[in-house]
């Protein structure tokens, strides 16, 4: 994340009006709970510092990585995890099938059957702003709160990135051979 | 007459008895009204599928109002077809779930959001202004995704969607910082507001409740590996992030790790630019 971006929410955060809330910890299963294996963790997954973007790559596109990968992180649902619970990052937000609460996520990489291959940049930005599906169903559960509560919010710009982004993505298929 | 007001209502029911309402049992087979009740929803997204289409501009075509009074019309049908008979119980090929007969004033309140939205779409298109067309296309939305979320399997846990619900509902009340406006600070306020939005932290940092409030923490995220609990986010001094100073919070947020020098799960800030 940005340094600026970090500060900026800081301030926001600062802003609101304090809440005295103590929050039960967490209850985790063994061995996840020990916190001390967070840090050979980091180092195998965690790169800390700023969002780079890649040169190659147009305005849009890297405006959408940064929100798709970094400030909203998608996959922190849309991608499958290994036991440690790590995101599979050659299998970037093609589904995950022990998504939260334990529901299956779907894949929304431009794959023709899987993913959202047959949708147009329309019905992603439309999707994202309104949660209505091509199809005319409503977006439930997970994503029906990120809707509400994030991309519905976003400026129509930035829509317009992480659909230029998805747009651009490896078209994967659910399930990869072997996984 | 709703069929879900009846069934909590012994009076009510006994009054459209009276009054020659159908005996609920009679209506049908259970595969009978729950093949009704799904042709009556396959219309309603037919119809909203349709001015998916038209709204964004993928087909021309001066269709807006005969679909959203299609909608509007029927509405009051939905109010009518959760009989006692027709249930997962009765015939297992329904998605509706046993709590629409189990909450029923719940979900009739849920159902009496659906009307509302039907006809606010209405008025909405009548204006012709796209803008009001999609906030009230939204709303219906909404509407749709609170009773699913609910009450039809596959719909994902109620948890979520009261926690959705709620945080819609509180999110202006925070966004309104009187605070911020007076320390020159307002431009950096409003921009953080937009990336909390943007970065999702509302949607797990509020716990589901009737005494939820935004960003305060407590949710309880179920995964493969335990519960986790998340944090206030609220600047109180003691069980918030008020004692932070920022530069202990941009540690946190982009190195992962706290004030007091232990890592903290946040999510990455730096990912491999092309997955391997």
């Amino acid at each position: 994340m940005k340094r600026a971006d970090a500060g900026a929410i800081y301030a926001y955060l600062q802003s609101l009006e304090p809440v005295t809330r103590a929050v039960a910890p967490h209850e985790l299963r063994f061995p996840y709970g020990f916190r001390v294996l967070l840090w050979p963790w980091r180092w195998l997954y965690f790169e800390a510092g700023a969002y780079e973007p890649d040169p190659q790559r147009g305005e849009r596109w890297n405006r959408g990585a940064y929100l798709v990968r970094h400030l909203g992180h998608c996959g922190e649902c849309h991608t499958p995890r290994n036991w440690m619970g790590a995101k599979i990052e050659a299998r970037h937000l093609a589904g995950n099938p022990d998504g939260p609460e334990g529901n299956s996520v779907p894949n929304i990489t431009p794959h023709p059957e899987d993913g959202i291959g047959e949708w147009s940049r329309v019905d992603l930005t439309f999707f994202l702003e309104t949660g209505f599906q091509p199809d005319g169903d409503v977006a439930g559960g997970g994503m029906g709160a990120v809707v509400s509560d994030s991309t519905g919010r976003l400026t129509a710009a930035d829509r317009e990135a992480i659909a230029e982004y998805l747009m651009g993505l490896e078209p994967l298929p659910s399930k990869a051979g072997g996984e | 007459m709703s069929r879900i007001r009846t069934r909590v209502a012994p009076v009510a029911l006994a009054l459209a008895l009276f009054a020659g309402g159908a005996w609920a049992q009679d209506a049908g087979k259970p595969k009978d009204l729950v093949e009704y009740r799904q042709a009556v929803m396959s219309s309603l997204g037919g119809h909203t599928g349709a001015i998916g289409r038209l709204v964004k501009g993928q087909v021309d075509a001066d269709h807006l109002m005969p679909h959203a009074k299609a909608i509007a019309a029927t509405a009051p049908v939905v109010d009518d077809i959760w009989w006692e008979n027709s249930g997962f119980d009765d015939y297992d090929r329904t998605d509706a779930l046993p709590e629409i007969w189990q909450q029923p004033e719940d979900f009739q309140a849920k159902i009496d959001d659906f009307q509302a939205a039907a006809e606010g779409l209405v008025e909405a298109v009548e204006t012709g202004e796209r803008g009001r067309i999609v906030e009230g296309f939204k709303a219906l939305g909404n509407s749709c995704g609170g009773c699913h979320d609910s009450y039809r399997v596959r719909g994902v846990a109620v948890p979520i969607a009261r926690a959705a619900a709620l945080a819609a509902c509180l999110l202006p009340a925070a966004l309104a910082t009187p605070a911020a406006a007076q320390d020159g600070s307002a431009g950096r306020v409003e921009r953080g507001a937009y990336l909390v939005h943007a970065a999702g932290c509302v949607t797990c940092h509020t716990r589901e409740g009737d005494d939820a409030v935004a960003l305060a923490g407590g949710r309880e995220l179920d995964t493969p590996y335990g519960t986790f609990r998340t944090p206030n986010l609220t600047p109180d001094q003691r069980t918030g992030i008020g004692a932070w100073s920022q530069a202990e919070f941009v540690r946190a947020l982009r190195h992962g790790v706290s004030p007091a020098g232990e890592p903290v799960l946040t999510r990455p800030s730096r990912i491999p630019r092309t997955p391997a």
